[in-house]
């Protein structure tokens, strides 16, 4: 498979570093993954930044849209007129389906690191196996490089956004 | 905010629950190999549906298969990207479309029907796995937005939760490893009918005069009632949800004081095919939830939107656990990757073509193309050939 990308000599080199930083292999698999995802999380935000500033228009106007119908659609059902809630409903509605669609697009600006790191790891540790220490039944259960990456991928992400302030103090 | 804490503890309850009673019974129960095991399983040779342990690798690592080229999937993703940002739900098809028929997938695991049925219906579970990555993952972070956004029924949640999860769950049990690419394809041809007849139903003067009909009555409501400016916005959080009655047959609640009712049995039977068909085709079907729930139920959309948000997050875990944890399906990540920075490039494209088209007619110009994909894939998948071209 030819990963125009990962086999890139340089960057498997800067990547492989990480999981070679520390000593004991299985600390290394962990610290250089918390630091891959770092790196996704911060690559994904930077996406996401542009997206917006790029979309602003765009994403603002169908905000204000859901927003609008839904504040009228409450207002229709204190008012006791269930034509006008139905009305406002479907509007609301309608402004939701290309809202999902341009999130699912947003979403997409802050995920595409996270798989090509994936993607990078699977070249690297597709044999990796972790026993899980608590099986399930009798079979054995182990989890490869996607659980491991996941895990330390959702931990370094909610951290990220805890301290983010601190680095970024005019983020929202 | 406790009902919101207590409605996620459920839902996780019962995604846990779901998956720990999954995995009790699967082990016993699998008969999917690995790819690994498929591929020393086929016939060796140059010819059509054997594999030559001396080719190059390609997808999935497998020697002689199609080596996907990263710039042709990106490409194909900035169109992607720009349909999903116009005209929505259109782009999960042209996804689909990329991963079996572009790169060329499509063709190579069918040459595998005869010769080695398992790695025919390892590449389809890998392609539509593949399918559910790109959509549904993006959905599935989308959805905490909306979950953030909007406030949960519980027993609305509960409810689509079941029938979603079950969905999730089934659908993988019943068809990885079963269903081979023929199959797919038909399916995924009359999926594509489905969405383009919604399509052409926004175009025809039915569906216009629907949509001016609910503006005028929104406007005329806005003008008699209403002047909203800047801030008089409505706060909906000091109009709860308010459970009056929660059984097995209705379930009664207040929002503003009105009254809303509905039988659990919809929202669990909705949930259940929704995520059954999103499952199977690897479609993402998460934008349905909401229609659904409005159109049939008359729920409020604001409510919905929160609750169906949830559900999104459960059923995707559920499934995606399913195939790749449970069943070992194998997924090319960098294709994904590159297709997501494809989606996110094209989607800044949409924005600044569409003031150029008009909505009506790039409806018309995908109702075309559903048509023609449609034809093209069922015929395929169900017939063995193609009725229109290409052959």
């Amino acid at each position: 498979m030819i990963n125009i990308f990962y086999l890139n000599n340089v960057i498997d080199a800067f990547l492989i570093s990480f999981f070679r930083f520390p000593d004991n292999p299985v600390a290394g698999y962990f610290f250089g993954s918390a630091v891959l995802s770092l790196l996704c999380i911060v690559a994904g935000e930077l996406s996401l930044f542009i997206a917006f500033q790029f979309n602003t228009l765009k994403i603002n106007q169908i905000n204000l849209d859901i927003q609008r119908f839904q504040d009228l659609s409450f207002y229709a059902l204190k008012a006791g007129s269930k034509k006008a809630y139905k009305a406002c409903n479907y509007l609301a509605n309608d402004n939701y389906g290309k809202s999902f669609f341009m999130q699912i697009t947003l979403a997409a600006a802050s995920l595409w690191p996270l798989l090509l790191a994936l993607g990078w790891m699977q070249y690297r540790f597709a044999d990796v196996r972790f026993n899980m220490l608590l099986s399930l039944s009798d079979t054995e259960f182990t989890v490869g490089y996607v659980a491991t990456f996941a895990v330390c991928y959702v931990i370094v992400r909610l951290v990220f956004f805890k301290v983010k302030h601190l680095f970024f103090p005019l983020s929202v | 905010m406790a009902i919101q804490k207590r409605g996620i503890l459920h839902l996780i309850l019962i995604s846990v629950s779901a998956v720990y009673l999954l995995s009790l019974i699967l082990p016993s129960s699998l008969t999917a190999e690995t790819l690994e095991e498929a591929i020393a399983k086929t016939p060796r040779g140059i010819e059509e549906g054997m594999i030559n342990p001396d080719a190059q690798t390609g997808f999935l690592g497998i020697p002689g298969a199609p080596d996907v080229n990263l710039l042709w999937a990106f490409l194909w993703a900035v169109w992607v990207g720009w349909i999903f940002s116009t005209v929505g739900a259109f782009g999960g098809i042209m996804a689909g479309v990329g991963h079996i028929t572009i790169f060329g997938l499509g063709d190579y695991a069918k040459s595998f029907k005869n010769t080695s049925p398992v790695l025919n219906t390892l590449m389809t579970d890998s392609i539509r796995v593949s399918n559910q990555w790109m959509v549904s993952l993006s959905a599935f972070i989308s959805s905490i937005n909306y979950y953030k956004l909007g406030r949960l029924v519980l027993p609305l949640g509960i409810a689509l939760a079941l029938g979603s999860v079950t969905g999730s769950i089934l659908v993988p049990v019943i068809t990885a490893g079963k269903i081979n690419l023929s199959s797919y394809i038909g399916y995924f041809g009359l999926c594509v009918f489905v969405i383009g007849g919604f399509l052409f139903y926004e175009t025809t003067g039915r569906g216009q005069v629907k949509k001016k009909k609910a503006q005028a009555a929104s406007k005329a409501f806005e003008e008699a009632h209403m002047r909203l400016k800047g801030n008089d916005a409505v706060d909906g959080s000091q109009h709860g949800v308010r459970i009056v009655k929660w059984s097995l047959s209705e379930v009664v609640f207040t929002f503003y004081g009105v009254e809303f009712s509905f039988n659990p049995v919809i929202p669990v039977t909705g949930g259940f095919f929704i995520a059954a068909l999103a499952s199977f085709l690897g479609i993402g079907g998460g934008f349905l939830f909401v229609p659904f729930l409005t159109s049939i139920a008359g729920l409020p959309m604001f409510l919905v939107a929160g609750t169906s948000a949830l559900t999104v997050l459960v059923g995707m875990m559920v499934s995606i656990f399913s195939y790749m944890f449970l069943k070992g399906v194998v997924v090319y990540w960098s294709l994904i990757g590159v297709e997501l920075l494809g989606i996110f490039i094209g989607s800044m494209i949409g924005p600044r073509t569409s003031k150029y088209i008009p909505d009506i007619w790039l409806k018309r110009i995908f109702v075309i193309l559903a048509i023609y994909v449609g034809i093209r894939y069922t015929t395929k998948g169900f017939l063995g050939y193609s009725v229109v071209p290409p052959f």
